[in-house]
């Protein structure tokens, strides 16, 4: 008998590997997993009514498939057990086409098998919720929950910049360059690393960081072990922060549309309804995809024919509700080599998914989503696809390590070329234009390490990835090699997945740097380089649709003297956190770029000027209130200024939108800066805005967490860290903030809170919002003189933020 | 429990305030922070808290030099003092306890769990 009796939860039978059985019993507590091996097993859990469902991966029962199904088909031919099979990767399987006709079969997966897959699609199939598993159910839990995701937010860059101090370390170590202070710097870096990122759940980054640190602790000289280690460490801690699933996107990291030809990714929309294809197509062009669109199957067959696309979109909604979508899915899988293919579809029906999945469509979407969704996963498959349209070039004068090589590689979608003569290696080079060698140490006429001292000779050769095989990996080998430039060595005899590992991990590496080249390293911004590209092609684009489009400039007001008065450490950060809130304040499609010094410009796209302007200000009202700290404590604000201009009324180039915005720019800093000029004036009436809560608190160590705490209840909130800018918004000549209830720190540093309260009496203000006080001393006659006033509540620091929490809400609510 | 005092003395922003977070949130702890050990040092005298999270790397004066100069202030020198440290190996927890530590905790911390952690260090 299987099971206990004294555990009440519900049984799901598993004829799956037992790695996978172990890891769905740790994500799926509330479900049992009990692994059955042969068809009897099986059927004594079909007839258990504890037993829910039946996970079977067809490929590891084998011939006791087919028993499975025939007894599940004869004795439960009536009742609904769902059944979850995992079968081959294989596109005309009878088998396949009985699973899905029948009505036991809840959902089919394929090999190879995604386990994050499996344990979403049982979970679903017997109505549980993952999501809440491992998550903490009180409510302090998800209030922390959503508050460490906003504190990544907002110190995610500082930690990548922590990395980038390792990875400057690693790499200067590999040049042999390393210097004693920059040790230390990787060392410390990988320190705070260790700390900091493990506390925000990167369990995995943490441990390579602290791995770092102990291979950079010390003055021994690394060995060329170790070395190897902190390239494969340092990667890994990268890539962990950067794409794990816990991370929000970067709102600017806009993925490479350029494939490795350089030549601009083609998108192929078959969509039969022209305005979604529209919206698509504008979006495309907005990421620098190059967009067909076709209305018609067969005017899709004439496109892929005249100009072959790198992806294609199709949407599964024919109009007149026939099959020939899936028929044109058939021809595309067809196709040599096949086109990666992302397939939109009105139905999530169980048919559908298996039948797109079965005809190699690489993913699949439910509609409505929005043109940016939809890209999203384009731009995915576009980036997956990318990797295994690298070409490797293999040289090795053993033709049996080449054939392997060439195996193990094209198994992994890897295309290689091989050459066994390396007297013929420049000629090959240049004609293959690969974008990685192989090269085998020890080979007749030229080793691999003189050919790879002279690839590193060549210019543009510099860059190219070099790995050598070699059957030496002894200290002095070793150390020929990375003294030779080769970026890493595979020690023969080699095996497949570490082959593989090494060559995908260079070839992403690469990549990276490519991206790192169009990303300002202070900022976070766009280049300038990159800026003007994007700038001027979405100014042709503008043209040629006629679309709206903004240009700022932007820089910070007394720059210079914030360098000499708080160092340039401070002025950076002024800088760094500017460009951080720019990449958060504006879309996605939006360019931010940092055109040198403390000059930044944005452009939108379709965005008319008063809206830009209003972007700005929010920018600007959000700069304003941000607190720095120069290295010795000292304390202070800093502000900006911004000129914008328009297309196409004050110019179709960059050159004269530059000089109009440029003169704007000039404008608002002679009016007495901390402002933005636009050519035009807003539309009257827009610019009062409406919050729940204005926070007029000097610290920002209670401001923050408090106005986070109430935002993620839903509450709209303003801060503002002194009296004079309340004073200002709420009751200045133009008041633009109205609040229904203002916090206000007795204690400000500029205005006394009697005075404020004063002011808001005055001006009726305490009729239409309610004040709260927040006082540091507790002062009995201070409290009295107050409430006289007309103040709601009066509360003495310090106070704990769920306290306070609670008091707010009392009074918005009363 | 509610009302007891924590101080904060980390260097790292991140980790500060995910201590505050932490400890407001899950513990309904008041937190008080600091930068720096000499910062540290004098928000205890005048604050007083119930209890002092003491990182053990930091510039300038460090988590051990700190603990002393808050052991040899009579002010200071009852208040309990926990340990941050990244590098937890047997020799530094022996160290720290020598030193007169209450407790030890490792970074990184788990958020969730760390309240549990303090008041378990001290008894409360």
């Amino acid at each position: 008998m299987i099971g206990r009796t004294d555990d009440s939860r519900p049984w799901v039978g598993c004829g799956l590997d037992a790695a996978v059985v172990a890891t769905l019993g740790e994500r799926v507590p509330q479900l049992r997993f009990l692994p059955f091996q042969t068809a009897d097993q099986a059927t004594e859990l079909l007839d258990n009514p504890n037993c829910r469902l039946l996970a079977i991966d067809l490929t590891l029962v084998g011939d006791q498939a087919t028993r499975i199904i025939a007894a599940q088909r004869e004795t439960h031919s009536d009742s609904t057990k769902p059944m979850l099979y995992v079968v081959p990767q294989n596109r005309d399987s009878d088998l396949l086409q009985q699973l899905v006709h029948d009505r036991s079969t809840s959902q089919v997966l394929f090999q190879p098998l995604d386990v994050d897959e499996l344990t979403y699609q049982i979970s679903h199939a017997l109505g549980i919720g993952i999501e809440e598993s491992g998550e903490p159910t009180n409510e302090p839990g998800r209030q922390l929950q959503s508050a460490m995701a906003a504190l990544w937010e907002r110190f995610r860059e500082t930690n990548l910049q922590r990395v980038e101090t390792v990875e400057q370390a690693t790499f200067a170590a590999q040049q042999g360059t390393l210097t004693a202070e920059e040790r230390r710097a990787g060392e410390r870096a990988a320190h705070k690393l260790t700390g900091a990122v493990g506390t925000f759940g990167f369990a995995a980054a943490s441990q390579s960081a602290r791995d770092i640190e102990q291979t950079l602790t010390g003055t021994d000289p690394l060995t060329p072990a170790s070395l190897f280690r902190l390239s494969d460490l340092s990667f890994k801690l990268r890539r962990d922060l950067e794409h794990s699933p816990a991370l929000p996107a970067t709102p600017n990291g806009r993925p490479t549309t350029i494939r490795s030809n350089g030549r601009t990714a083609r998108l192929l929309l078959v969509v039969q309804d022209a305005e979604l294809a529209e919206r698509i197509a504008l979006a495309g062009h907005l990421r620098a995809l190059d967009v067909d669109i076709a209305l018609h199957f067969a005017e899709a067959r004439q496109l892929i024919a005249d100009r072959r696309p790198d992806v294609v979109l199709v949407d599964l909604a024919p109009a007149d509700g026939s099959d020939r979508g899936m028929a044109f899915l058939a021809e595309l899988a067809n196709d040599d080599p096949p086109l990666p293919v992302v397939v939109l579809t009105q139905r999530d029906s169980l048919i559908d998914r298996v039948e797109v999945a079965a005809l190699g469509g690489s993913a699949f979407q439910r509609k409505p989503l929005s043109p940016q969704q939809i890209l999203d996963t384009v731009t995915e498959v576009l980036d997956s696809e990318q990797i295994t349209e690298s070409l490797i070039l293999a040289v090795d004068d053993d033709h049996v390590i080449l054939n392997s090589v060439q195996t193990i590689l094209g198994s992994n979608g890897l295309q290689t070329v091989c050459l066994d003569d390396p007297l013929r290696f420049w000629d090959t080079l240049d004609e293959t234009m690969p974008d990685l060698v192989v090269l085998d140490v020890d080979m007749p006429h030229v080793s691999g390490i003189e050919l790879c001292k002279v690839i590193r000779n060549e210019q543009r050769w510099r860059a190219l990835p070099v790995l050598i095989l070699t059957a030496h990996t002894d200290p002095a080998t070793v150390h020929r090699v990375f003294a030779a430039g080769a970026d890493d060595y595979i020690s023969k005899p080699f095996v497949g997945p570490e082959l593989v590992n090494r060559i995908s991990n260079r070839l992403e590496r690469n990549r990276l740097y490519r991206r790192l080249a169009e990303v300002d390293a202070l900022t976070g911004v766009s280049t300038r380089r990159k800026t003007s590209q994007v700038l001027e092609r979405y100014l042709g684009l503008a043209q040629r649709r006629d679309d709206p489009f903004t240009l700022a400039i932007l820089d910070v007001d007394h720059f210079k003297q914030i360098n000499d008065r708080y160092g340039h450490a401070s002025g950076d950060e002024t800088l760094r956190r500017l460009g951080e809130l720019l990449g958060q304040a504006f879309r996605r499609e939006d360019v931010i770029g940092r055109w040198g010094g403390e000059e930044f410009v944005a452009g939108m796209y379709g965005m008319p000027e008063h809206v830009g302007v209003q972007r700005l200000t929010t920018v600007l009202e959000q700069f304003q209130r941000m607190v720095f700290r120069s290295p010795n404590g000292q304390e202070f604000h800093a502000t900006m200024s911004a000129g914008v201009a328009q297309f196409p009324e004050n110019g179709t180039d960059l050159a004269s939108l530059y000089r109009t915005a440029d003169s704007a720019l000039y404008r608002a800093k002679a009016n007495g800066r901390n402002r933005v000029v636009g050519t035009c004036q807003p539309p009257p009436g827009s610019s009062v805005e409406h919050v729940d809560v204005l926070i007029a608190v000097d610290d920002d160590t209670l401001a923050t967490p408090l106005r986070h705490a109430l935002e993620t209840q839903g509450y709209r909130v303003q801060w503002l860290p002194n009296g004079h800018l309340a004073i200002g918004a709420l009751a200045g000549d133009h008041p633009h903030v109205r609040a229904r209830l203002v916090l206000l720190s007795i204690d400000l540093p500029d205005v006394a809170g009697q005075t404020m309260l004063q002011e808001m009496r005055q001006t009726d203000l305490l009729k239409r919002s309610r004040v709260i006080v927040l006082s540091a001393r507790g002062d009995e006659t201070e409290e009295l003189e107050a409430f006289e006033l007309g103040l709601f509540d009066y509360v003495v620091k310090p106070v704990s933020l769920p306290i306070l929490v609670q008091r707010i809400r009392r009074a918005l609510n009363d | 429990m509610v009302g007891k005092r924590v101080l904060i003395v980390d260097d790292e922003d991140d980790i500060r305030e995910v201590a505050r977070v932490s400890l407001e949130l899950i513990g309904g702890f008041t937190v008080l922070t600091a930068r720096s050990g000499n910062e540290g040092v004098t928000v205890a005298r005048s604050e007083r808290p119930d209890v002092i999270l003491l990182d053990v790397m930091m510039p300038d004066l460090d988590g051990v030099a700190t603990f002393q100069a808050l052991q040899a202030d009579e002010a200071t020198g009852t208040i309990p003092v926990i340990f941050l440290t990244a590098k937890l190996q047997v020799s530094d927890r022996r160290r720290f306890s020598g030193l007169g530590a209450k407790s030890i905790i490792a970074k990184p911390f788990d958020p969730l769990a760390l309240p549990v952690q303090v008041k378990g260090a001290l008894g409360w």
